[in-house]
């Protein structure tokens, strides 16, 4: 079944057909979530909140987006929602120092020497804690486009702001994080990219 | 770090890869000869490389069975189901529509002026919806209105479902209806299509004697509901309301009785939060009978039209907006955005004339000048619409 037809099942209460749905796309849901709380049962939470959301509200999609896109900002909502409720920021550069390397299996990477492998590991931690100490705002808009790796068109679609916006919105954010690297000593000037 | 205020967004765009040609080159001779900036560059490039060190996310074990559990446990139909309950409604106003027909018909005939007596009650609200009614409707517009013209001939009220709790009490002849209706709102389109069968077929027995009336001034009434109904952005499929399908005697005289009953019962939504959503003052409300609005109802004022641009543009971003009017004869002022002191971007929003049914407007960025963004601010019904980047393809879209 072509995802059209599965929505379009969906949208009459065919539960399976949404089951697919939440399948085919439950990766990025999480991922958005989890990038954005730094927590991943509250990532699994808000992935059901997401979903929930998009089960109910199913009538009112009707393709003026991708699917992904309406998911996408389904979910930033459910996140930024979150968030603003429970002000977590600074609980979060905590948890995620201390998950990361439990949950996220850590697979040696053979293209790099231990030492380089060390280096991705800070550099992983640091970028985690600077986007931990932005507003969730901030934080949403960079995760979108570096790491939902989103367009600035499809992020306008999925914020329902002009691309205008979005572009600007990034550059504070981008700028926001280095100024707090900066300040709490972690940003020396990456090591170049490859 | 003095790096420059208006180069900022380019660069982020150029560490993205999203600069034109143009826009490249002008970045590409500022860093020659900014240190400050080519600094930021390369700080934002070195970060931009950093999330790359981020690895994918794993999704945990069981994510999808908890979620389909809470799906299946969840008391609320899809919006889609929901629908169809309103179906219920509908059945069940249509017999007690029949019932009204049949009372107030009788009483029309007794009191032998039957036809012109209601006809008198609309008058006043087609009074203002007359100035609102302009000769700019859209081809997608007229479609609905003949729909509507020829629905009215078929059982009115078929499709008109009264909002839970209401009764028929306001079943009055004499009585202005007006002000007992409430526009039902669709900010989705699926409702819109449902407000949109009400609106016509309750406009649409306005004339039930003249199903072939085009629209013109003879049908103020259902001109303006059938204009209003498909809102804003050109959403014109909403041609074959799926209400019309249901053929059906035409019934003249009596209908022009019920008139007033019809006009009387508040229009659906499928969404009844959509009334909450009206108080708010969402942009592109539908608006069904012409209630006695306030000045909305005479248009927006060029400076009302502006201060929509203004929170379009700038409203989103959640931080605090200073404004200046700007001198001059142009309607124009510039919002500045306080960015935590560190920060201030803005634009210039410049109004650029008008037409019948809209005003227009440009958003000048003061980090990106040379590529404005147009805006139309529609008059009655005070939706702002993003025409798109002008530049780029060096039109602007209608």
């Amino acid at each position: 079944m072509s995802e059209i037809d599965l929505i379009a099942a969906a949208q009459s209460g065919d539960q399976n057909a949404f089951a697919q749905l939440v399948e085919a796309h439950q990766g990025k849901v999480y991922s958005l979530s989890y990038r954005m709380t730094g927590n991943p049962d509250d990532a699994a939470d808000l992935t059901q909140e997401a979903f929930l959301n998009a089960w109910r509200g199913l009538a009112s999609f009707h393709g003026q987006s991708s699917f992904s896109t309406w998911l996408h900002r389904l979910t930033s909502n459910v996140c930024i929602d979150f968030l603003r409720r429970e002000k977590r920021r600074t609980a979060l550069s905590m948890t995620v120092e201390e998950d990361e390397e439990g949950r996220q299996a850590e697979v040696p990477d053979h293209r790099f020497s231990p030492e380089q492998e060390l280096e991705r590991r800070e550099l992983r931690r640091t970028v985690q804690q600077g986007l931990a100490a932005l507003s969730p705002e901030h934080r949403r808009v960079l995760v979108l486009r570096e790491l939902e790796g989103l367009s600035y068109q499809e992020i306008a679609q999925c914020l329902e702001l002009e691309e205008g916006t979005v572009k600007s919105r990034i550059a504070r954010a981008r700028i926001a994080l280095k100024e707090y690297l900066q300040k709490s000593g972690n940003f020396s000037g990456f090591p170049p990219s490859k | 770090m003095a790096y420059c205020n208006e180069y900022v967004d380019l660069i982020s765009a150029a560490v993205d890869g999203a600069l034109s040609p143009s826009q490249r080159e002008t970045l590409n001779d500022h860093l020659a000869c900014c240190p400050e900036c080519r600094a930021l560059y390369d700080d934002l490039l070195a970060l931009h490389a950093a999330f790359e060190s981020l690895p994918p996310v794993e999704v945990p074990e069981g994510l999808t069975r908890k979620i389909m559990t809470a799906v299946a446990a969840d008391n609320v139909t899809p919006l889609a189901l929901r629908k169809s309950s309103a179906h219920h409604w509908k059945s069940w106003a249509a017999t007690a529509a029949v019932l009204a027909v049949i009372l107030i018909g009788s009483q029309g005939l007794r009191h032998g002026a039957g036809s012109s007596r209601p006809a008198s009650a609309i008058p006043q609200s087609a009074d203002l919806s007359l100035p609102e009614t302009t000769a700019g409707n859209d081809k997608s517009n007229e479609t609905p209105s003949q729909d509507a013209t020829s629905a009215k001939a078929r059982t009115a009220g078929e499709d008109t479902a009264p909002e839970d709790g209401v009764s028929f009490e306001n079943i009055n002849p004499q009585s202005a209806p007006v002000e007992n209706a409430q526009p039902p709102l669709a900010p989705e389109p699926s409702a819109t299509v449902a407000g949109a069968n009400e609106n016509d077929l309750n406009t649409g027995s306005a004339k039930a004697s003249d199903p072939t009336t085009p629209s013109g001034e003879e049908e103020p009434l259902s001109l303006r509901m059938a204009r209003s109904a498909p809102s804003a952005e050109g959403e014109s499929d909403i041609s074959a309301p799926e209400a019309m399908n249901d053929g059906d005697s035409s019934v003249s005289d009596p209908q022009l009785s019920i008139q007033p009953f019809l006009a009387s019962i508040p229009l659906p939504s499928d969404q009844p939060e959509t009334i909450a959503a009206e108080e708010s003052a969402e942009p592109a409300p539908t608006s069904v009978l012409p209630a006695p609005r306030t000045a909305e109802a005479q248009g927006l004022t060029s400076l009302q039209a502006m201060d929509l641009v203004v929170e379009r543009c700038f409203g989103e971003s959640g931080y605090e907006m200073l404004r200046e009017e700007l001198e001059g004869d142009a309607l124009s002022c510039h919002v500045s955005l306080l960015d935590d002191g560190s920060f201030v971007v803005g634009g210039t929003i410049v109004y650029t004339g008008e037409t019948e049914e809209f005003f227009r407007f440009e958003c000048h960025w003061d980090n990106d000048p040379e590529n404005p963004y147009h805006y139309s601010v529609h008059k009655t019904e005070g939706y702002v619409a993003w025409q798109g980047e002008a530049l780029i393809d060096g039109q602007f879209l209608p």
